[in-house]
This record gives C-alpha cells, structure tokens and sequence, in this order.
C-alpha cells in the first residue's frame, strides 16, 4: 500500500483469473458481499472495461472519490489486482480561521 | 472562500511546492518567492488559496507578513486517508472470500 496527496493505493495477487474477479467486482450479488459499502455511499460507474477496468465515482455526503480496480493476469493463472483511492473534493475544515481555532484549544 | 475544496486547492504545482517550503519554517512573501518563476501577485495569489483553505496562517509584523502551515486545515485530508487506509485491506480480504465460494 502506498499513499499521498494523490490518493491510496492496494496491490495484491489473487488466486482467481481476471475474468473471475471481474464477475466478484461487477454482479451485484457478489459485490455486495465483499464491498459491504456503507449506507451513506453511493456508487456510479464512470468506466469499465470487461476484465480489466473498473472506474467509479465514490460519492459520500459532500465528499466524492473516485476507486479504479485494475487487472493484469498474472503468473498461475492468478491475477495482479490494484486499487487506487483518490480524492476528488474534500472540502476544507469550516471555521479554519486562526482565531476559532485559538479559542477552540484554549477552551 | 468557504466551500474550499482540499484537492483542487493541493492539485497546484506551485502550491504544493509552497507547502513543502513552509513545512520546515515561517516565511515571508519574499522569502517564499525566491526560486519562483512567478509573480508577486501570483504568489499573493497562491498564498490567498492555501489561506482560505486552511492551510496556511499569516502573522503580521509591520509591514511584513510572515506565513506558516497550518497543520490543523490538514485535518479533513488526514482523516480521509485513515478512513479508506483501513476500509480497504478488510474489503480485499472480503473479496478473496468471495472468490473463494464462487462457481469457477
């Protein structure tokens, strides 16, 4: 895993060829089973490209990201998976002024 | 500038390289601009940006105006990348379950 300003990264290798993994990540039935995804968020799909693209939009209260899955078959007839999580707008702090905040750790 | 918006606010080049400037010491506007191409104004500019976002303070002291990091405007940031540094792995290790059960 790596992060910074740009987002998260998680690369990993899974026991299951890309066409398998492509089923788990885009069946409803089967997504909702390992992404377990919170009531709050909801999900778009900007772009998939079958078996090794997955794009969408994360979009949570005033928040939104955007989650890309990439596939690449790898040796065994696994797959290299890797998921970026990147910020799209995250608004600022409200009140982020130097004197709220003096008060704020003074109190 | 209430609505700032951290990313488009940190997407800068010149911003970022502002930050990283400042992350060690305070400063002032002309001490900032040396080894930038740019402008005073742009520079006034840029500092204006990370101030309504939160990211950085302005002390006055005279005629001069001394900048630093504001650590706290990194707060929703840092939060963020807890939130979804922790979400992730368990959601991974989820989908290797999955796998694991599906029809071939």
């Amino acid at each position: 895993m790596s992060d910074g300003q740009d987002g998260l990264t998680f690369e990993t290798v899974l026991e299951a060829p890309p066409e398998k993994v492509w089923r788990a990540l885009t069946i409803p039935e089967y997504r909702d089973l390992w992404l377990k995804k919170p009531d709050d968020v909801q999900l778009q799909v900007v772009a998939a490209n079958a078996n090794s693209l997955l794009t969408f939009r994360w979009l949570e209260r005033n928040e939104e990201s955007l989650v890309t899955i990439e596939l690449y078959p790898a040796e065994d007839g696994g797959t290299s998976f890797r998921l970026t999580h990147a910020p799209v707008r995250i608004p600022a702090a409200a009140n982020s002024n130097e004197p709220a905040a003096t008060v704020m750790r003074a109190a | 500038m209430n609505e700032a918006e951290l990313f488009k606010v940190l997407a800068d080049p010149t911003r970022r390289a502002i930050l990283e400037r400042l992350s060690g010491e305070e400063m002032t506007a002309t001490d900032l601009r040396e080894g930038f191409a740019i402008s005073q104004p742009a520079m006034s500019q840029h500092l204006a940006v990370l101030r309504g976002a939160g990211l950085v303070a302005e002390r006055r002291e005279g005629r001069y105006a001394h900048y630093r990091i504001a650590p706290d405007g990194f707060a929703p940031l840092h939060q963020w990348l807890a939130r979804y540094r922790d979400f992730w792995p368990s959601r991974i290790d989820s989908l290797r379950d999955v796998l694991k059960e599906m029809d071939q």
